[in-house]
């Protein structure tokens, strides 16, 4: 019994300290503030040279997911008359629609796009609003800002192509029940970017730094916005400064831009940078990899990719026999390839396909200009994806001198890009032009882009901004008034309401 | 079972067989015994009517008493039992029962932090028997709630083994799916609306880990009265479970046994072969030969026919004057009807009260479980649903496949190919729930208790994806390890201290607490590539090469909560005919932002005892009438911990010349100024009971509003929140206010007509839910996207209307031909064989104007009922449970992708040589896929969720076998459901903004079982 009256009074006393230890913890309000375990926050992220850097480099992580790249398939050439779909018809059935001009505002195409650059417009905008305070080198500091400006202008220049005026986003978490800006705001606020961006950029990195944004790129994009705005004078003015820099050329063979070879090359003005070799392990994204590339890859044997967006016979046609980019553009069915892996293309579809009076209607191939050496599908996440190359640069102030009545001056450019792809064959093969009538110039120039250019998402805003889109594209299903733009992504107007108005006719 | 679980007052007293060499010729002996089975009752008193003469029973409840000249009847009596007065004529040996009170001044409940006398109770507490929560084969006792309740909702969200149930407590609360930590151990997250399970004090966000056999009853807390006292997570009610004890003097052991086997007994219905290759050519996308295409028919070639489930017990219970305990041992295992999938658990439970003197007692709750399961992918059963008929599954000419030729399917891939290579998926892990508790009996009415408690569940997980390929479509190259280990633990210390005091008529009950809790998670995965395919080698260490465990296949993380709480109780009542009850409950939870760490949750509850008034005891068929009405406010801060962070996400690196620099920025847009989400509750309701308690009525009145509701919405795409598809991103914010009213009635009725019994009991709750206010700074209009599904919103939220309400066009008929079509209001783009659209609008076209609510997931009015018959030894009881008022939508044949399978009523769909029908043409793609009516059914069911036979071996038996009872049984669970709907179960589950919408539901299953209860 002692024992228990003995045991009963240390309870006793160990209860009162129980309460004790207790009561005074929770006087402190500290036990309620935890802070998140292995996650860094915005509080201490954007304090050092490091952070902004990181921040910075993130952007161009950003351009490495799929959807950036005009929502991955891409739609804008499978749009326009250069491509089909592509792939077998049970995968993605949705993107026909796009192809025959009959997609609607609630596909996840367009949606994909417009989200995945507003993400990467909040990204520079968080590396605009929270670097500027960081005490730190200021020549560091300016090109970083620098390079967020020029990607937050990228990311306008597609919305504003692809959408028209959109809500226009300079800050940190916006609120709700912002509208539509107009088409003109947008521009402004992008010309304003690229040329803040223009004036710190360098021209050149170190070796280790390639594939940073250059000044070039950002007078190169300025040069593209302005000739899609019909504004030549600038776009003669941003694309000769571009040439006169000295830093850019062509490579000696139109094939070697596309290969690894022409990574960060004298052709490379802008380009994703993607890692090489990356093993079959799922993780493609997190190892470096860029997927734009597997979505078009050969599907089947060899199998690298999905096989979309296969080059149109239209675009084979145009070609004619003598190009000789036509068969560095397009990968035909049993062509080696210089890995020397044959391709077989998949065993789905027809690798001819007739109409019912037996006339081809398209051929099975691939798009050559996504093809990477390798051998298994990790490999094609690893193709650079040069969204702007010099010889657009010097088409584009060919096109712009022409149109500013300085013809003569627009034919060495436009003879430059031809002297490269003709490639060293002579005869009739891509003569150097002469033609100095204006009009005929301009429509010789529009047809050396669409071969030049072929599969780089450019063929289908040519067609809209030189307005020829309702003669060309009209027989596909493209509607004038309508089909300029995309539809925003359904929601998005949904969720606004009655704030974002959709496009006409969606 | 419904809520009351009394039996009518009787007393079997057979004719005793007298004996006369037991006893001296002027003495009578017997035994006094409880009649609810508890055994013999020691320290009764049997007394000679109108003497002082009598005795005590011993500690085997027997008694002897010398009778004088003139004792005739004896008073046989025990607290709590209904007094037995027994004539003793010629008789000299009595076997005597007596029957448990059933007065309700004297019932006592379970309430938060202690026990209360249900006549004091204001509150809506519902109470369950545990020998009602192992009625139906399952892991998890909630599954046993099903229809037993009123306002209980309980819906199986899978029949995956080892998977909690959905359980819903008078309504949604919120819009939000809550908190779903990923790569978190079981037990470390919570749905944002599921109820608060509290286990012997322990706080649990799901009870898997124990065992329904150690469970001696369940209160469910549905009012603010009742849940306030829990403030911090008593929004959504609170289920207080208490396990089983010993008694002193008694040592009892029982043992069950069930063994079940598992059907699928409803296949959905989709094309065979030659239907799906006629409504493809039909479709104008294919040409096949029908009459020459394979028909394989994948629901059946991938689940098993049948797949058992068992359930083993063994419990011992005891005491002493001071001492008590309950030892429990149990197994459990249940293969999946999808092979490669099951779940086993053993439950070992030690529960023990030390009275260490007259004013202290210690005690402890001891729950230890392992468990282990196999996981198949759930994409099998929509897989399997999706797959082409036209695909066989395997094929002999397969030249890419292996090491299994499997044929390659281009949707889905092909079902048995990834049933096959894709479940060697293993968790094993231990689930402990336990505590330690010290009650001090302080002087002046006063008593201390101090609890410890924890939950915690450690887990490893081991994935193994062999190299395998059907086609480039389907294939692993590499092989791959992923290991995890996941730890959680919630610890919590309650301080309380509690005043009891009767003045006189006047009594009162008061408890101060103060609580802390810490919740802590933590979790290690990584992966590994080329690890060779024995099982044995399935360890990191395995890989060879460090070079094969990429770094970015390494994951750590982890979180923490903390919680602080003072809360108070005062319940005055006056004669037990008045009661008033008040509660207060500060809460701080480190998951809101730092200006709002603090709730506060106060409530008021008052009932009226009229049964007990003079004026009422003349009317003897009334036995009880009780009037009670609470108002309160409640807590809810199940979501996900540091939401109010902005945190930096990784993972962007640049590459840059070919090689690739770290990247990362800061990730999606939060809130940092989250603050509570508060229930507020006003309940008003009356038990009755009536014709000696045999009829019994409950009912309840309850109007619920969440304020400040917290959930995940989207928000516009131009915040840049990134998102997938067509569904742009999403904030976890302060939505809201929602409210849910209705009414809840149960009654049950029991009588006894010599040796033949019966019982009826039912319940029913009705729910209507409306959103009355959206936050104006979440949306510029009135209402809010939910689910969406193919871009478009399949769910809204608007207010005025209810929580996840369908939302789409209404079906007029099918396009019969172009003319049709050129007549009629289209979208432009429609074509004949597609489905027609009502112009709700009236402007001559079909577009997002025309769209109108179908119908809502949330069932206007749940309902249980169950019948019992029994006769001399044999039972038979019937449980059916339902809903009626609510919609589903088929979501897995609106997803439809690719060259899918159709449902069995494409059959009869549009061709042009068939345009008078209902069902579209098999197109791919196109308008038919739009939200529409076309998808959304009747979701109303009733199901015959047990039906039980058992038979118990008679009492005379007992004695020779020496036990004390021997029942055995045949069961039947979910046997018949009569139901509109198309798919496997009816009862589709689904986070709230998508409730009913089936993606691909796992099948309920019917089960077949028997089983044995012994006690000893």
């Amino acid at each position: 019994m002692k024992n228990i009256i003995t045991a009963v009074s240390k309870l006793k006393t160990v209860a009162a300290t129980a309460l004790l230890i207790a009561v005074s913890a929770s006087c402190s309000k500290d036990y309620l503030v935890v802070a998140p375990k292995g996650e860094i926050t915005d509080a201490t992220f954007y304090t050092t040279a490091q952070g902004a850097t990181q921040a910075v480099n993130a952007l161009y992580g950003q351009t490495r997911v799929w959807a950036f790249h005009e929502s991955g398939f891409p739609i804008y050439d499978i749009m326009s008359d250069d491509a089909y779909k592509g792939s077998i018809p049970g995968d993605q059935p949705n993107l026909v629609l796009y192809e025959t001009f009959k997609h609607t505002p609630n596909l996840n195409m367009n949606g994909d796009w417009y989200y995945q650059l507003y993400k990467i417009i909040r990204d520079a905008n968080a590396v605009l609003t929270y670097v500027p305070p960081i005490s730190m080198d200021a020549n560091l500091k300016a090109r970083i800002l620098g390079e967020a400006k020029f990607f937050r202008a990228l990311c306008y220049s597609g919305l504003v192509r692809g959408f028209g005026g959109v809500p226009l986003i300079t800050q940190m978490d916006p609120p709700v029940g912002i509208g539509r800006s107009s088409a003109d705001e947008v521009y402004a606020q992008i010309f304003k970017d690229l040329q803040e961006a223009h004036d710190v950029l360098p021209l050149a990195y170190p070796a280790s730094e390639k594939g940073r944004i250059t000044k070039g790129a950002a007078s190169s994009l300025m040069a593209r916005m302005y000739l899609f705005k019909g504004d030549y004078a600038n776009t003669e003015k941003y694309a000769l400064e571009v040439i006169n820099s000295n830093v850019y050329d062509l490579e000696a063979d139109f094939s070697t831009v596309f290969l690894p070879a022409g990574d960060y090359g004298k052709e490379a003005v802008y380009e994703v940078g993607a890692v090489k070799g990356l093993p079959n392990d799922y993780n493609w994204m997190a190892d470096g990899g860029s997927q734009y590339a597997n979505t078009q890859a050969i599907r089947g044997t060899p199998n690298r990719g999905w096989g979309f967006n296969r080059p149109s016979l239209e675009l084979m046609n145009f070609f004619g026999d003598k190009d000789p980019r036509k068969n560095k553009t397009i990968i035909f069915l049993g062509e080696v390839m210089p890995d020397g892996i044959t391709t077989l293309g998949d065993a789905v579809t027809l690798d001819t396909t007739y109409d019912a009076n037996r006339k081809i209607t398209e051929i099975e191939c691939y798009n050559q200009k996504v093809w990477v050496p390798g051998n298994n599908v990790g490999s094609a996440f690893g193709a650079n994806r040069k969204i702007i190359r010099y010889s657009d640069v010097l088409l584009m102030a060919a096109e712009a001198l022409n149109k500013n009545g300085k013809s003569a001056e627009a034919l060495p450019y436009l003879n430059k890009v031809r002297q490269r792809a003709r490639g060293g064959a002579g005869g009739d093969t891509l003569p150097d032009i002469t033609e100095t009538n204006t009009s005929a110039l301009d429509d010789i120039i529009f047809d050396e882009r669409r071969r030049e250019l072929a599969l780089e998402d450019l063929r289908y805003w040519d067609l809209v901004r030189t307005g020829r889109a309702e003669a060309v594209l009209g027989p596909l299903g493209f509607i004038k008034g309508k089909h300029e733009l995309l539809p925003l992504p359904s929601l998005e107007v949904e969720q606004s309401g009655g704030k974002i108005i959709q496009n006409p006719q969606y | 079972m419904g809520l009351f679980t009394l039996s009518p007052a009787w007393a079997q007293v057979p004719a005793g067989t007298a004996d006369p060499t037991a006893s001296p010729a002027n003495s009578v002996s017997g035994s006094v015994t409880a009649g609810d089975g508890s055994g013999p009752l020691p320290g009764a008193t049997v007394q000679i009517e109108n003497t002082t003469r009598g005795v005590t029973t011993d500690f085997d409840g027997n008694f002897t008493l010398e009778l004088r000249e003139g004792d005739s009847v004896l008073l046989v009596s025990y607290i709590g039992f209904v007094k037995q007065r027994i004539p003793v004529g010629s008789t000299k040996q009595f076997s005597i029962v007596l029957m448990p009170e059933q007065k309700i001044t004297d019932e006592v409940v379970v309430i938060g932090y202690g026990v209360q006398k249900k006549s004091d109770n204001t509150g809506s507490v519902s109470s369950v028997r545990g020998d009602d929560l192992v009625k139906v084969p399952n892991n998890n006792a909630m599954q046993a709630l099903q229809g037993k309740v009123a306002g209980v909702q309980v819906v199986s969200n899978s029949g995956t083994p080892g998977d909690p149930p959905k359980v819903r407590i008078r309504g949604i609360g919120s819009t939000s799916t809550g908190s779903s930590t990923s790569a978190s151990a079981p037990g470390a997250s919570a749905g944002k609306n599921d109820p608060l399970y509290v286990v012997d004090g322990v706080f649990m966000n799901d009870i898997s880990g124990i065992n329904s056999q150690d469970i001696e009853s369940m209160e469910i807390l549905k009012d603010a009265s009742a849940a306030a006292i829990f403030g911090i997570g008593g929004a959504n009610g609170v289920i207080l479970i208490t396990t089983k004890g010993g008694t002193a003097g008694q040592t009892r052991v029982t043992f069950n046994a069930e063994y079940g086997l598992q059907t699928v007994n409803k296949m959905i219905g989709v094309l065979d072969g030659p239907g799906y290759a006629t409504v493809a050519n039909n479709a104008g996308w294919a040409s096949y030969n029908a009459n020459a295409v394979p028909s394989t028919n994948w629901q059946d070639s991938v689940f098993r026919t049948s797949a058992p489930i068992q359930n083993y017990q063994l419990g011992v219970s005891g005491g002493s004057k001071t001492s008590n305990y309950y030892l429990g041992v149990g197994y459990f295992k249940q293969d999946g009807i999808l092979p490669h999938s099951d779940y086993q658990r053993l439950t070992t439970r030690f529960n023990g009260n030390y009275f260490l003197g007259p004013r202290i007692k210690v005690g402890h709750n001891i729950s230890i479980a392992p468990y282990s399961r196999q996981n198949t992918p759930s994409s099998i059963i929509s897989n399997a649903y999706y797959a082409s008929p036209i695909v066989q599954p395997h094929c002999d000419t397969c030249l890419q496949a292996f090491p299994i030729k499997f044929s390659p399917e281009l949707n889905v891939g092909n079902p048995l190919a990834t049933l096959t290579y894709e479940s060697e998926s293993f968790n094993k892990g231990v689930r402990s729930t336990s505590n330690i508790f010290a009650e001090l009996t302080l002087p002046a009415g006063f008593s201390y208790r101090v609890n410890a408690g924890i939950d915690m569940t450690y887990q490893t997980s081991t994935v193994y994806t062999p190299v395998y390929r059907v086609n480039n479509l389907q294939q692993f190259p590499n092989s791959k390890l992923t290991v995890g280990r996941q730890y959680y633990n919630n610890l919590l210390l309650d301080n309380l201290l509690y005043y009891k005091k009767d003045f006189g008529p006047h009594n009162i009950d008061a408890l101060a607490g103060y609580s802390v809790y810490l919740d802590y998670s933590d979790f290690l995965n990584a992966a590994a590539n080329n690890v060779l395919s024995a099982p044995d080698l399935w360890y990191l260490n395995s890989t060879g090469s460090s070079t094969n465990i990429a770094q970015s296949n390494v994951t750590n993380g982890g979180f923490e909560v903390h919680r602080v709480s003072y809360f108070g109780r005062a319940s005055y009542s006056y004669k037990s005919k008045y009661s008033l009850t008040g509660t207060y409950r500060i809460d701080g939870s480190s998951k809101f932002g730092s200006g709002n760490l603090l709730g506060y949750f106060p409530s008021f509850g008052a009932n009226w005892l009229v049964s007990e008034e003079d004026f009422m005891k003349k009317i003897n068929w009334i036995n009880l009438l009780k009037v009670r009405g609470s108002w309160g406010r409640l807590g809810n801060d199940k979501i996900d911990p540091n939401l109010q962070y902005a945190k930096i996400a990784g993972n962007q690196g640049a590459v840059l010349n070919g090689t690739q620099q770290t990247g990362q920025t800061v990730g999606n847009p939060v809130n940092k100024n989250l603050k509570w989400e508060t229930t507020e509750q006003f309940d008003a309701g009356v038990e009755i009971g009536l014709l000696n308690n045999r009829l019994r009525i409950e009912a309840d009145y309850y109007n619920r509003k969440n304020l400040n509701m917290l959930a995940e919405v989207p928000i516009p795409g131009y915040v840049g929140a990134g998102g997938s598809g067509a569904t742009g991103g999403k904030i976890f914010t302060n939505v809201g206010s929602i409210r849910n009213s209705g009414i809840e009635l149960a009654a049950s009725w029991r009588e006894t007509i010599g040796k033949f019994s019966y019982r009826l009991g039912g319940n029913l709750a009705t729910v209507k839910n409306t959103i009355i206010a959206l936050n104006p700074d979440l949306t510029s209009g009135d209402e809010l996207i939910g689910e969406s599904i193919n871009g478009s919103p399949a769910t809204i939220n608007k207010r005025g209307g209810s929580v996840g309400e369908y939302y789409g066009y209404k079906v007029i008929g099918v396009f019969k031909d172009q003319a049709d079509v050129d007549a009629s209001p289209n979208t432009g783009n429609q074509k004949p064989g597609e489905l027609k659209y009502a112009d709700v609008s009236g402007n001559g076209k079909i577009g997002v104007e025309d769209r109108v609510s179908l119908g809502s997931p949330i069932p206007k009015m749940t309902y249980g009922f169950n019948l019992g018959f029994n006769f001399a030894n044999f039972d038979l009881s019937a449980d059916f449970n339902g809903t009626f008022g609510n919609k589903i939508m088929n979501g897995k044949e609106i997803k439809h992708f690719g060259t899918t399978n159709f449902e069995s009523h494409y059959a009869n769909g549009w061709s042009p040589s068939n345009t008078e029908t209902s069902v579209p043409a098999a197109y791919l793609s196109g308008s038919n896929y739009l939200i529409s009516d076309f998808y959304v059914y009747d979701g109303s069911y009733l199901r015959l969720r047990t039906l039980t036979l058992s038979y118990t071996i008679p009492e005379a038996l007992n004695k020779k076998m020496n036990i004390s009872k021997l029942q055995v049984y045949l069961r039947g669970t979910n046997l018949l459901t009569w139901t509109k709907w198309t798919g496997y179960s009816p009862e589709v589950g689904g986070s709230d903004m998508a409730a009913g919408i089936d993606y691909g539901t796992y099948p309920v299953t019917t089960v077949y079982t028997g089983g044995i209860n012994f006690n000893f």
